[in-house]
């Protein structure tokens, strides 16, 4: 009762130290729920990438390229083998009138599912996929026609390129159109492990069956990379909710302040309080309960805007959605927030209940 | 009720040891009203102040209904404070955020915290300000809205809250013009009559007509002690 007037008595300056612990609290909730999109948003592009263990020949070893052989000795394996072409050439755009390189790749229909391509496998042998950079560059809608080597493709659908396999401003065939072009050669293998566990031991075999004599392919797992980024992103979350951390910290320093005024400007109201059977502990808590409902008010105020804002960055600017997992740090921040100002008021508090009740009632 | 064996209490102002209170001895009977009178300086707020035990003394002892307060630590202190006395002073001393019957239940949350209804606990603050004397169309008031003599009464209704046997007064009439001094020093001796033992520290000659004894101070030692022929 006394505590809420008390915060309404000075509006003003509670509502300064209220505006600390919104700001903290907002910080590092929002920077935890934009850290867990960013994070999110990579590994959304990245999930359907971490089965994936990708061979490339080493041409230091004079070996530019795969052939059906390599491809079959591969079989043996318990996953499931893709062999890829690429080839770069000329592009010719029917309705804009336009030449242009692209990147040519390869790949049986029947594969396109497992490299996270983000579209559905129709390709057949009479049309092409074409990556989202392509179509957005050169303005290419599903069912325009582009050429190759002068022969006519419609354009099926439009795929979102994927990191280290297939590159951006790319165009896909089918394995056996692009055999007709270009011939038999593969320029990678992609092994698709459909247990992540099994990853290392499908790294190992391919090593022996490759790797035999001297070192003929050079292997890449993409759980490894995954596993850097991963930590990057933590460290970039912590490193933002430590700027957070940092503006709790300046408004607690913000709380005890004010608090600090309240007892000196209380001090005879702390005597009277005390001269009629205040214990205190009754005189602690008085000031513990002030604070707690600013740090309250503060962090649930702080947590609002973030989702908010959260909501909006992470959703319009990351073009991903809030996790489950990134709601823990509005619940971080309201712990934080509320501790925050109740840490910085213990002081006050004890200093004000040891008050000596006779000087404080002599005080004005 | 009260009694103070051998009380002194010293200063030391910048070096120099000035004595409040000089081995004071005093019996104060239950349902006695004593009057401490005395030029400014002498001592009386000192000698009040460990009476109510907010002050201890440097040495001497005190009983307040035979406990001896030299072996209580800071919570029975505290306990002794809220339950068997309560204050009334010349500043009244509201606080200036609560209404006058929220002033009066604050003893009571002291007391009772959670386990008194807040209709029993806002009950009871009416019953004291009924005590007090003062009509209830004010008890929203906010102790700016109303006059010296109003607020004395709800700080006295305050110090009633928790039923103590003793009411200790620094100066209740010292702000108010004499006419309603003289209602308040009415409204303390029938508190007396009804059974609280009340102690006032006044300069007012004419709380000679309601009080029992007349205690005078002078330079921290009873100079004189009148008693006037009542029947306590
Ligand atoms: N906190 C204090 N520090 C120093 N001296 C004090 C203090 N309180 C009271 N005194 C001194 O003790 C003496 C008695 O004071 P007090 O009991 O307030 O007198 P009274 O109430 O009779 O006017 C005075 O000389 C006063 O200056
Ligand atoms: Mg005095």
């Amino acid at each position: 009762m006394m505590a809420k007037r008390n915060l309404r008595r000075h509006i003003l300056r509670s509502a300064l130290a209220l505006l600390g612990i919104i700001i903290g609290v907002m910080t590092i909730s929002s920077l935890g729920i934009l850290g867990g999109g960013l994070k999110e948003g990579i590994s959304e592009n990245f999930e359907g990438m971490a089965n994936l263990v990708v061979l490339y020949p080493n041409p230091e070893e004079g070996y530019s390229y795969f052939t059906k052989k390599d491809v079959d000795m591969l079989k043996k394996l318990k996953c499931i083998v893709i062999p890829i072409s690429l080839r770069t050439d000329v592009v010719y755009i029917k309705e804009k009138n336009k030449r242009t390189y692209a990147a040519i790749y390869g790949i049986k229909k029947e594969h396109i599912g497992y490299l996270n391509l983000d579209t559905k496998s129709k390709l057949t042998d009479t049309t092409v996929y074409v990556d989202s950079f392509f179509a957005n560059t050169h303005d290419v809608d599903v069912g325009d026609r582009i050429l190759l080597r002068n022969i006519s493709f419609r354009v099926e659908g439009i795929y979102n390129s994927s990191f280290f396999v297939i590159s951006q401003n790319s165009v896909l065939l089918s394995e056996k159109t692009f055999k007709r072009f270009y011939g038999d050669n593969y320029s990678m293998i992609v092994l698709y492990v459909k247990n992540k566990g099994d990853i290392n031991k499908i790294k190992n075999e391919t090593e022996k069956i490759m790797n035999k004599k001297e070192k003929k392919i050079i292997i890449l797992s993409m759980d490894k990379i995954l596993q850097s980024i991963n930590d990057v992103m933590n460290k970039v979350s912590l490193f933002l909710m430590g700027i957070g951390g940092i503006s709790l910290l300046v408004a607690g320093i913000g709380i005890g302040n004010v608090m600090l005024m309240s007892t000196v400007e209380r001090t005879k109201e702390i005597g009277v309080m005390k001269s009629i059977g205040a214990s205190k502990r009754d005189i602690i808590m008085l000031f513990l309960y002030e604070s707690l409902i600013l740090g309250v008010v503060g962090s649930v105020i702080g947590v609002l805007l973030s989702l908010g804002i959260g909501y909006l960055i992470v959703h319009y600017v990351l073009n991903s959605s809030i996790t489950m997992e990134s709601l823990i740090y509005p619940f971080l921040g309201v712990l934080f927030g509320v501790g925050t100002s109740i840490i910085a008021s213990l002081y006050p508090a004890y200093k004000a209940s040891n008050l000596d009740p006779i000087k404080a009632l002599k005080s004005d | 009720m009260i009694e103070l064996k051998y009380i002194t209490k010293s200063y030391n102002m910048g070096g120099e040891v000035i004595y409040a209170l000089k081995n004071i001895n005093l019996k104060i009977k239950e349902r006695e009203f004593v009057a401490i009178m005395g030029p400014s300086g002498s001592g009386k707020s000192t000698l009040l102040n460990i009476i109510g035990c907010l002050d201890r003394p440097d040495h001497g002892e005190i009983y307040i209904d035979g406990i001896k307060i030299k072996d209580l630590n800071d919570d029975e202190l505290t306990g002794i404070r809220r339950d068997k006395i309560g204050f009334v002073f010349q500043q009244f001393n509201l606080i200036p955020l609560l209404n006058a019957l929220e002033n009066v239940e604050i003893p009571l949350i002291f007391k009772y915290r959670n386990t008194l209804s807040e209709r029993e606990r806002r009950n009871r603050a009416i019953e004291c300000l009924r005590m007090a004397e003062l009509n209830e169309k004010f008890a929203n008031h906010y102790p700016n809205q109303l006059s010296g003599g109003q607020q004395q009464r709800v700080s006295i209704a305050r110090a009633l809250a928790n039923n103590p046997p003793i009411l200790l007064c620094d100066e209740p009439t010292g702000s108010l013009d004499s006419k309603t001094g003289k209602r308040i020093l009415e409204l303390l001796k029938k508190l007396n009559n009804n059974g609280k033992t009340v102690v006032i520290v006044t300069h007012d000659p004419s709380v000679a007509e309601y009080a029992h004894r007349v205690i005078h101070l002078r330079d921290g030692v009873i100079s004189s002690i009148s008693s006037i022929d009542k029947k306590v």
